[in-house]
């Protein structure tokens, strides 16, 4: 941490910005780490995956294509001018071909992704519809059974494997109700059911730290005094320990959109949809590892941004931080994150 | 000089182990006990599968193909008349054992270089928080989809490559752990009164950070169950005709229209069990701190 | 207070998550409907010469004519685009003269230039393009199309015998000049394969659906059709639903018509709740397993007919499978050209497996129950089928069966991008599954059991009589000597016990009941021509 200067605004903004600056150093450190290892993992193994895999004769390539491919690869190359041959194409656009079906991985990924976007925002906002309400009902419900019922939900999503949350919602409402279709193209109605399973698998995470937040916040002298002002209970609930309650949550969102990512090779499978999910697990099944390599590269730099961008935000959505004057803002330190562990 | 700071430390610890513990016993709820009786259930099956299973989990029973759930077969048979009580009791050893493999790797490598990062700090701790942040930057299921391509499909693979994938979380908890457990008065005190590093740091860093690796290493093997259950449903986890609790969900989905069961017993033996871990270790957490 | 607080929070996400649940209904249905058909798999590529799995041609067979038809029911050719045609004896010249008036979905005309186009076009591939010629065509063909546009004279440079049953083919199917001229790029999607068929692609989201309209004008059906005009369904929706689960349903819940690929199982449950179970055995080769004798221990033939004798395919059928399917009688499928009923020479006997396998030399048994010789197991190794979606029940029950004889079959598994290539280069297997639907049985034979093919025995050359049989049936052009051959192969391969013959494959679709005049060709491929929904 620099040493934040106590007397001119200059110095701390001049802070403030190094500090962004190597912050966003340190994501794209990250994101470049990543694309190294898993490359390693992937390319360069004892056994040469890529060219047993191409040279395959079950391979559904024609000859020519396999060929070629095989020369695009360069494998007689040491690993290392392989990486950056690879390294150098991926700046200039080219993402590699299917070892399987020959077409760019650009094309791949473009074919999927759009769907995949919108069934993880639509998830995205179940999650925190589904979170908020668990952990609202938690802490307010009046009723005792209510709030331990509420507060068991939690463990139950993490406990769930989202597989069969999928299967029930698709057989319930599908197959037995009809009110979603299975197959058709409904537009935003097409996603609910597969959005609503990643969300019921994945919001355990962020309904734990939300109920905590709420407790916490709850417990803190202000609410007293806001009592003893005579501020209405609901002002109360909702303007203060709402606010103040909510801001940990902040910290673990990038977990939980990419714990929608990943979920979405499972539920894609589930619900035969052919999003990035379903080209993950295609790919996976058939080891196009220049398919995963991209996958993974674009999930991870989903989760590094969003971690980014939540964790420069932080310090300024803390009111106790803003409360606390100088002191905080001139050194705006990163929440860590909470201890998740799912 | 040191024996009576020791002794003291010692006796601190204990007694709040004792304290947490009987806390614990005390704020045990119904449900608890449920899931305690659970895991004694799995236990037994991972243990003696063959006293608890009616039928041959491998034998099929051609006069009863794929019949419901009865007194005869209690989770009713698949299509070749196989008991799925038999083959759920007789998948819990390769499902929990996988798990088990999952967390020796993730808890035994995490652990390490938690304890390198911390206590060494230094080159050492930004290597290695480094890559704690590049495994943290792949949602856990993704890492073990790469790693098991790398390594293969199979049931061990598929293990593995859960444990590779959990690695970073067991490391970033010993991290924190060791280095609050370092600053505190009696570990500082021990150093400075000559103890050896590596000694101080077997004599107390492990025993007081244990308990909140402890119940990470509960919640993490509950989720390397659905892991491996996941890459299993997939299809890049254990080979068929082994009874895989994921694999038998998997198999299941060819015949929903007249067995509904084969998918949803399964899948919420995993929930009912992973669940029941998932409490206990809570329970356990809670126990211990403060 | 509260209480409205969490009441008014719990209710929003209620909200938010059944917005919009409202179902669509599809569009309302004039005269013969529409169909919605749930397919199993990704047809992946229009291409007509490399196009080889079943979805792509199911989709070609409803899109494509071909020169002659093959009846399903009476296995007789018949005329369809060609309205007759001639063979020489020598088995090197065809004529064949076109019916008049036939035109492509882009409106040119199907004439005799436009049919030479296409015969040299699979013949020989287009070096150019890249692509390949189809690899059930004889090469070399040369084609003159007269003056008046309405007869062409096929050249072979060596006789072919399987020629005009393979102009019955879905391979065979005539594309105008537009998809053969296009790019191989162009060639492999679906909305560019313009045919003179019954239906045109209307819309095609790659991995999602392809549409298909009907032909308007349609005028051109074989002779025997019950329908000789337009096809009934106004459209066909093909949707690739690879998930079981979703496929059948969605079938249930009354959105899908019809689909593909169901459990055996599932056909009796879908049957007594009034669905329709159809079932096609397509003509070619049955669903077989090859045994390698130069695998371990089944270099002595005793062995390999001991295993022939130890499969009870009468029980499996009846306990795993359902009327739609039969034990194989020969390595050829009942209805195939030249099929003849083998299935005296295998039938199940473990009395008779036992004493093989004494005589064999593996009298002493280990402490499993498995027969041994010299201290060693007899283990038979395979690979579960990846291309049929019955293969683990039934290799699993095949399995039990070998317990019987004291024989282990060591299963084991792959994924269906490594089978191929890990399963049949593995020195130690000793059997596989082979036997699919062909429109004609030589050219099958050919590919699996003859130096020239895939030599899937590992035998070439050391079996000289078999060798020759292949060879000569390929040749053949007069039809009694076809059959007299293919009926030699048929007893070599089986007297040998290179073969185990197990089970007559089937195409299987359920189909709703307000779904009519639903039938497969002869290749078991679905024909939607006839068809009709009504609400």
């Amino acid at each position: 941490m620099p040493q934040a200067p106590h007397h001119l605004t200059i110095g701390i903004a001049v802070a403030a910005r190094n500090y962004v600056a190597r912050r966003i150093a340190q994501a794209v450190l990250v994101v470049a780490l990543v694309y190294t290892i898993v490359f390693f993992t992937l390319f360069v193994l004892p056994g040469d995956p890529i060219e047993n895999k191409l040279t395959s004769p079950l391979n559904p390539l024609p000859p020519a294509s396999a060929e070629a491919l095989l020369a695009y690869y360069q494998l007689d190359k040491s690993p290392f001018e392989q990486f950056t041959i690879t390294v150098g194409r991926l700046f200039s656009g080219d993402l590699g071909y299917s070892l399987v079906s020959g077409r760019p991985v650009s094309e791949l990924i473009a074919q999927g992704v759009s769907d995949t976007i919108v069934l993880a925002a639509m998830a995205f906002v179940f999650t925190l519809a589904l979170s908020l309400t668990i952990a609202l009902t938690t802490v307010f419900a009046p009723w005792s059974g209510l709030r331990n019922a509420a507060a068991s939900l939690p463990i139950i999503s993490i406990s769930t494997p989202s597989f069969l949350i999928g299967f029930l919602l698709l057989s319930v409402f599908s197959f037995q109700l009809g009110w979603v279709s299975s197959i058709r193209d409904q537009g935003l109605v097409s996603y609910i059911l597969p959005a609503a399973t990643l969300a019921i698998a994945v919001n355990g995470v962020l309904s734990e730290v939300l109920i905590q937040g709420l407790r916490k916040a709850r417990a803190e002298p202000f609410v007293t005094v806001l009592r003893a002002k005579g501020t209405s209970e609901g002002a109360i609930a909702i303007r203060h320990i709402l606010k103040n309650g909510a801001i940990p949550a902040i910290t673990v969102l990038a977990l939980v959109v990419g714990e929608l990512l990943a979920g979405a090779v499972v539920v894609e499978t589930v619900f035969s949809r052919r999003g990035l999910g379903f080209v993950t697990y295609e790919s996976v099944r058939d080891q196009d590892t220049p398919v995963i390599l991209i996958v993974v590269i674009l999930v991870s730099t989903v989760y590094v941004v969003i971690n980014l961008i939540t964790d420069l935000l932080y310090p300024s959505l803390d009111p106790r931080i803003l409360r606390h004057g100088s002191k905080a803002a001139g050194a705006p330190v990163p929440a860590r994150r909470q201890k998740v562990t799912a | 000089m040191s024996a009576p700071i020791l002794t003291a430390s010692r006796d601190r610890r204990r007694s709040a182990e004792a304290g947490s513990f009987r806390a614990a016993v005390a704020r045990l709820e119904p449900m608890d006990y449920l899931a305690l009786a659970v895991v004694a259930f799995v236990l037994l099956a991972l243990l003696a599968p063959r006293v608890l299973s009616p039928y041959d989990p491998l034998a099929g029973d051609d006069a009863s193909i794929l019949t419901a759930p009865s007194l005869a077969h209690w989770f009713g048979t698949d299509y070749l008349g196989r008991d799925l009580l038999s083959r759920i009791i007789h998948g819990t050893g390769r499902t929990l054992l996988g798990s088990a493999v999952a967390v020796v790797i993730g808890l035994g490598v995490g652990t390490i270089l938690g304890l390198i990062a911390a206590y060494f700090g230094g080159l050492a701790d930004v290597i290695i928080s480094r890559l704690v942040d590049v495994l943290l930057s792949i949602p856990g299921l993704l890492l073990s989809m790469v790693v098991v391509v790398a390594l293969g499909f199979g049931a061990l693979n598929a293990a593995v490559a859960v444990g590779i994938a959990s690695i970073a979380a067991f490391t970033r908890i010993m991290r924190s752990e060791v280095l609050t457990v370092k600053g505190l008065p009696f570990v500082e005190a021990s150093h400075h009164l000559g103890g050896k590093r590596l000694y101080v740091l077997a004599r107390h860093i492990f025993p007081n950070s244990y308990s909140s690796v402890l119940a990470l290493t509960g919640l993490q093997f509950g989720i390397s169950i659905i892991w491996i259950s996941s890459l299993s449903f997939l299809g890049y986890g254990a080979p068929p005709p082994q009874p895989e609790w994921g694999l038998l969900v998997s198999e299941g989905r060819e015949y929903v229209v007249s067995s509904p069961w084969l998918v949803v017993i399964p899948g919420l033996v995993i929930a009912v069990t992973v669940l029941s871990i998932s409490r206990l270790s809570r329970v356990l957490k809670e126990g211990n701190t403060p | 207070m509260k209480k409205k607080i969490w009441l008014a929070a719990a209710l929003t996400a209620v909200t938010v998550l059944t917005a919009g649940c409202a179902a669509q209904t599809p569009a309302a249905s004039s005269d013969g409907g529409t169909l919605t058909y749930l397919d199993a798999e990704i047809a992946t590529s229009a291409q007509v010469q490399e196009s080889g799995t079943w979805q792509t041609r199911a989709l070609q067979q409803n899109i494509t004519d071909r020169l002659l038809y093959r009846n399903a029911d009476s296995g007789e050719l018949e005329p369809w685009i060609a309205e007759s045609w001639t063979a020489s004896p020598d088995g090197l010249t065809y004529t064949f003269v076109l019916r008049d008036g036939v035109t492509y979905s882009d409106g040119t005309p199907v004439n005799a230039s436009s049919v030479k186009k296409n015969l040299e076009w699979q013949s020989s591939g287009d070096d150019a393009k890249g692509t390949t010629p189809n690899a059930q065509f004889p090469s070399g063909l040369t084609a003159v199309a007269d003056d008046d546009e309405r007869t062409v004279v096929v050249t072979l440079p060596a006789p072919y015998a399987p020629f005009l049953n393979v102009l019955t083919g879905w391979g065979a199917g005539l594309v105008a000049d537009a998809t053969i001229d296009a790019s191989k790029e162009e060639q492999s999607k679906f909305v560019n394969l313009i045919g003179s068929g019954p239906f045109v692609v209307a819309s095609e989201t790659y991995g999602k659906e392809i549409v298909l309209s009907r032909r308007d004008g349609y005028a051109w059906a074989p002779p025997s059709s019950p329908n000789q005009g337009e096809a009934h369904l106004a459209q066909v929706t093909v949707i690739p639903v690879l998930e079981d689960s979703v496929r059948l349903g969605t079938l249930k819940s009354g959105e899908g018509d019809l689909i593909r690929y169901v459990q055996p199982s599932e056909e009796q449950a879908l049957a007594d709740s009034g669905y329709q179970v159809v079932a096609g055995t397509g003509v070619g080769l049955s669903n077989q397993w090859f045994l390698r004798p130069a695998a371990p221990f089944l270099g002595d033939i005793n062995v390999r007919k001991a295993l022939q004798h130890v499969i009870d395919r009468d029980a499996i059928v009846k306990n795993q499978y359902t009327g739609s399917w039969s034990p194989a009688t020969s390595v050829l499928a009942p209805g195939t050209f030249g099929y003849v009923d083998e299935s005296a020479k295998f039938d199940y006997d473990l009395d008779e497996a036992n004493a093989l396998l004494d005589a064999a030399g593996f009298t002493a048994r280990d402490s499993d129950g498995y027969r041994t010789k010299d201290g060693e197991r007899l283990v038979v190794k395979t690979y579960i089928d990846v291309y049929d979606n019955t293969a683990k029940s039934l290799f699993q029950a095949i399995q039990n069966q070998f317990v019987e004889a004291g024989i282990e079959l060591s299963l084991n598994e792959l994924d269906y991008s490594t089978y191929w290539a890990t399963a049949f280069a593995d020195p130690e297997v000793a059997a596989l599954r082979v036997g699919w639907p062909h429109p004609d049985p030589s050219k099958g034979l050919s590919e699996y059991y003859s130096a020239d093919g895939s030599d899937l025995l590992g035998i070439a050359g050391s079996d000289a009589t078999l060798q020759s049989l292949l060879d000569a049936q390929n040749a053949a052009t007069d039809d009694t000597q076809r059959t007299a051959l293919l009926a030699q192969i048929q007893d070599h391969l089986v007297d040998q016990a290179y073969v185990i013959p197990i089970l007559n494959d089937s195409q299987v679709f359920v189909a709703a009941e307000r779904v009519q005049g639903f039938e497969l060709s002869d290749g078991a491929l679905p024909e939607f021509y006839n068809v009709s929904v009504t609400d």
